[in-house]
């Protein structure tokens, strides 16, 4: 249920085919100096060094690089690991003018001026790209001679989301394996980052709804799919729910959380309806709002008593799946949500229910686990339901009068973690309990990726902090449900 | 009367690939045998102020001017062409039958759009390539130089690692979701159709029809040609297109492996088309190659169809050293038409047409040291050459392949007789 990053979406758009990529985040202009971090990575040959050249003159700049691993780009665009694909902070002498700055890798050339990246002033920024090595990235750029607090250029080509920059700067305060990590997430920056997406997550988001075809008079269910980055999974969702004739009786509502996609989004849309004929509800959000809020939007315009909330990325095994999971939800007594088995494209498991449980990579943090992950579902398979602690938010059914008395999602998980799990707490505090219809088998096609222990970037830290918000509302709870 | 659509992704006046030939090839047939039949053919020329169409030839012969949108899963429908152009001609043509050739360049939803918009047309879709189960061109051939035996999401991610493998599930899924409008499909080899049953259609589903030969003409046979006479020597001829599957470089390797006294005894011509749209490594690699082999081997560029029998008819041997697995080249129908026995790769759609020791002669794919030593053979055994040829049995005539094809369309259709038929034309 995580999300992919923001860089991420605009990478895997943009640069998958070429064979080697560099890709520059930030830069920092210093008297005589200039600080850039990014990195690079090759699909061929290993690469280790970069060079860099005065496009005007053609001639070799002075630079010092400081290198690190970059876990998540390995894992988010697949190349074959650090011999192919490192972060870097690199300190350039001697250039007089920015827009001629041209790199070369593994005899590439990038001209500076075809990048995308974000002019900044603080070195805390810069150094926070190296995760784990950030306090020695920023000794690196002092030792260089960069001082900080100068004053950026205009020369930025397009600016990364402000808000989440800021929360990226108070994130570089935290180590992440460190004993106090909950201490010093409660200490501060959690409440910094919270004023940040509160404030940003509570303007006005008057929505636009577009309806294609007639949608059933009285739907026994509304299925809820927010859609961020990789929209194309709306057309192998119709396509495949088309075929299945109780969608007659199915209210399909896809929320665009993306704004940037809206004109692309819905001349698709337009298209598959045209094509495959089932009808379907867009919602777009005029602001991205996080898994969260992107499924509170859906279901407040959900028109039946049963919500299923379904991710993206998400394809049926067989036809009559809606069917079933609502008479399984019928059948049992003090329900509150049904999740589904969910399983890899190999058809092994991805989700078959969730646990509380601790990782000693993370101290005092309760993680959600998920039981025979990767396992061949054949050899771990159950039948019939069976009760569980927690179920993934890739997947649950519950009455929308319940969804909304609970509040829905909260949408103070930044940009979406535990939403699921503290959704699940908040239904079993109310005395109900979750289940799981083994019966019903779905295939979700996750991206593929490291663990979360190898990664580490801002992106780990918002989890774990996020994590923390969980662990602040729910603690008692938790270890009374672990308990049982 | 019934009223049949062809559908093909190019027209062989502008692009002459077997599959393109073959559907044209049926249409003609079709109308030679006065039936209701049009044929729709997609082009990349410009069209008229944007239109979706034009008329080529006569009002039968409709070219469609559009692209794909998304060349991973073949996909249209960013733009109106299929779910609104295609769908009004649908509806003015009104086709009992569809017979997609292709759905390459179209976009997969035109077949979806024809089950929509006609719900009780018979949808025939004959596959020429394994197109739906692998994305390197529906070659199943591996982008490290190793044939694919058996489609699986995480290989193909292996090949193409910028795609996930829950990607080409989705492809998988999204064609066998399309593929379910089909009625019947037609596959030109038992290779081609296993492959397709292994990835998950029905094996009901596929029928077996090879691509009809038209009527040869002007085929004189090798043993009373004149040239063999002057020079003595025998003669080895590659058709087709010049890409880096074909083995044209297997072929080239192998005879400059061969001795002197072999190689005064060889004559071999390239006929291949498109060697200036390679890339220039490749291209490079195949000159340096010709260059070795100058003494006996003859880059003759590309051939137009109707030349094929009078080339055929100078060929002692014809080559299909292809690495890939091939489905039915027409090169094979061509040659056997013209009775000339052909040496060729021991795999897919090739080992099949093509039997060894019977009408043909095999050598272990890519491996241009087994090719030197049937070549050596053919050299030495001046006698193999007739036993093989007194086996070759005629090719499947476009006529009886059109019948074969009557069967599914469900036509009942016995109006015109085998020998009326000829008189016709």
């Amino acid at each position: 249920m995580r999300r992919p990053a923001l860089w991420a979406k605009q990478l895997l758009r943009s640069k998958l085919q070429k064979k080697v990529i560099l890709n520059i985040d930030y830069m920092l202009q210093a008297p005589g100096k200039m600080v850039l971090s990014g990195w690079v990575g090759s699909r061929t040959d290993p690469t280790s060094s970069i060079s860099w050249s005065d496009g005007s003159t053609k001639s070799t700049l002075e630079s010092e690089l400081f290198k690190f691993t970059r876990a998540d780009v390995i894992g988010q665009l697949g190349f074959q690991g650090e011999t192919h694909c490192f972060g870097f902070i690199v300190v350039i002498d001697g250039l007089t003018d920015v827009a001629n700055l041209v790199a070369s890798v593994n005899g590439k050339s990038f001209p500076l001026s075809n990048q995308k990246f974000n002019s900044v002033t603080s070195p805390n920024i810069v150094a926070g790209q190296a995760g784990e090595k950030g306090a020695l990235a920023l000794k690196f750029i002092e030792q260089n001679d960069v001082a900080s607090g100068q004053i950026a250029t205009t020369t930025a080509a397009i600016s990364l989301d402000p808000e989440i920059m800021k929360i990226q700067t108070e994130l570089a305060t935290l180590n992440l394996h460190s004993e106090d990590f909950v201490e010093r997430a409660r200490a501060g920056v959690l409440e910094r980052v919270h004023g940040v997406w509160k404030k940003r997550t509570s303007k006005p988001n008057p929505a636009r709804v577009v309806t294609h075809g007639v949608l059933p008079n009285d739907p026994a269910l509304s299925i809820i799919v927010p859609i961020y980055g990789r929209y194309d999974f709306v057309q192998h969702q119709v396509a495949s729910f088309s075929h299945d004739e109780n969608f007659s009786k199915v209210e399909v509502i896809y929320v665009l959380d993306d704004p940037s996609l809206k004109h692309e989004f819905l001349v698709t849309c337009e298209g598959i309806f045209k094509t495959f004929g089932l009808p379907f509800k867009l919602v777009v959000s005029r602001q991205n709002l996080g898994f969260a809020g992107a499924n509170n939007l859906g279901v407040s315009h959900a028109r039946a008593e049963k919500v299923l909330l379904l991710n993206s990325d998400i394809l049926p095994s067989k036809p009559g799946w809606t069917q079933d999971l609502v008479k399984t939800f019928d059948s049992l007594d003090n329900i509150g949500i049904l999740g589904a088995v969910l399983l890899y494209e190999d058809n092994s498991v991805q989700h078959m229910a969730m646990e509380f449980r601790r990782d000693s990579s993370f101290p005092g943090l309760w993680m959600n686990h998920h039981p025979c992950k990767g396992m061949p579902w054949d050899l771990v398979k159950s039948r019939g339901v069976t009760k569980a602690q927690l179920t993934t938010g890739a997947c649950m059914l519950l009455e929308k009068s319940l969804y909304e008395e609970v509040g829905g999602f909260d949408p103070m998980y930044v940009l979406g973690d535990f939403e699921d799990s503290d959704l699940c707490l908040k239904v079993i505090e109310k005395g109900l309990n979750i289940y799981i219809d083994n019966d019903v088998v779905l295939y979700h096609l996750e991206r593929l990726s490291q663990g979360l222990v190898s990664e580490d970037n801002w992106k780990t830290k918002l989890t774990m902090l996020n994590n923390v918000h969980q662990l602040n509302k729910w603690e008692p709870l938790i270890e009374q449900v672990v308990g049982e | 009367m019934n009223r049949i659509l062809v559908v093909s992704h190019g027209h062989p006046d502008f692009n002459k690939g077997g599959a393109e030939v073959a559907a044209y090839n049926l249409f003609k047939e079709l109308r030679r045998h006065c039936h209701d039949a049009y044929f729709l053919a997609r082009t990349e020329l410009l069209p008229h102020g944007g239109a979706a169409f034009s008329q080529r030839k006569d009002s039968r012969e409709i070219l469609f001017h559009t692209k794909m949108d998304d060349g991973f899963l073949f996909s249209s429908l960013k733009t109106k062409h299929l779910w609104g152009d295609l769908r009004e001609l649908l509806l003015k043509i009104k086709p009992d039958v569809v017979h997609f050739h292709h759905y390459f360049q179209i976009g997969i939803e035109a077949i979806e759009v024809v089950r929509k918009t006609l719900p009780n047309t018979r949808i025939i879709l004959t596959l020429h390539e394994y197109l739906a189960i692998c994305h390197n061109n529906g070659l199943m051939y591996k982008t490290n130089d190793k044939l694919c035996y058996q489609y699986t999401p995480r290989d193909c991610n292996n090949c193409f690692p910028d795609k996930s493998p829950g990607d080409f599930f989705l492809r998988e899924q999204y064609f066998k979701n399309i593929f379910r409008r089909v009625d019947h499909f037609v596959s030109p080899s038992r290779f081609l159709k296993n492959r397709y049953v292994d990835w998950g259609v029905s094996e009901k589903a596929i029928s077996v029809i090879e691509n009809g030969q038209p009527k040869p003409e002007g085929i004189i046979a090798r043993e009373n040609s004149v040239e063999r006479s002057s020079s003595g020597k025998i003669k080895l001829a590659f058709f087709g297109q010049v890409n880096p599957y074909k083995g044209i470089d297997v072929l080239l390797s192998a005879i400059a492996s061969l001795g002197k006294k072999y190689r005064e005894r060889l004559v071999v011509e390239i006929h291949g088309a498109n060697f200036n749209n390679q890339r220039g490594e490749y291209q490079e690699k195949i000159k340096r190659l010709l260059r070795r082999t100058r003494d006996v081997v003859t880059f003759c560029g590309s051939y137009e169809s109707h030349e094929l029998p009078r080339l055929l008819s100078g060929t002692d041997w014809v080559v299909i050293p292809s690495i890939w697995w091939e489905n039915s080249p027409m090169v094979i129908q061509e040659a056997f038409t013209a009775r000339v026995p052909i040496i060729t790769s021991d795999i897919g759609g090739m080992a099949e047409k093509i039997k060894d020791e019977v009408d043909g002669l095999h050598f272990r794919a890519g491996k241009h040291q087994d090719l030197a030593e049937v070549i050596v053979r053919i050299i030495e055994d001046s006698t193999l050459r007739g036993k093989l040829v007194d086996n070759i049995a005629p090719p499947l005539t476009i006529e009886e392949c059109l019948n074969q094809h009557i069967k599914i369309y469900g036509i009942k259709y016995h109006a015109v007789q085998k020998q009326e038929a000829s008189e016709i034309a």
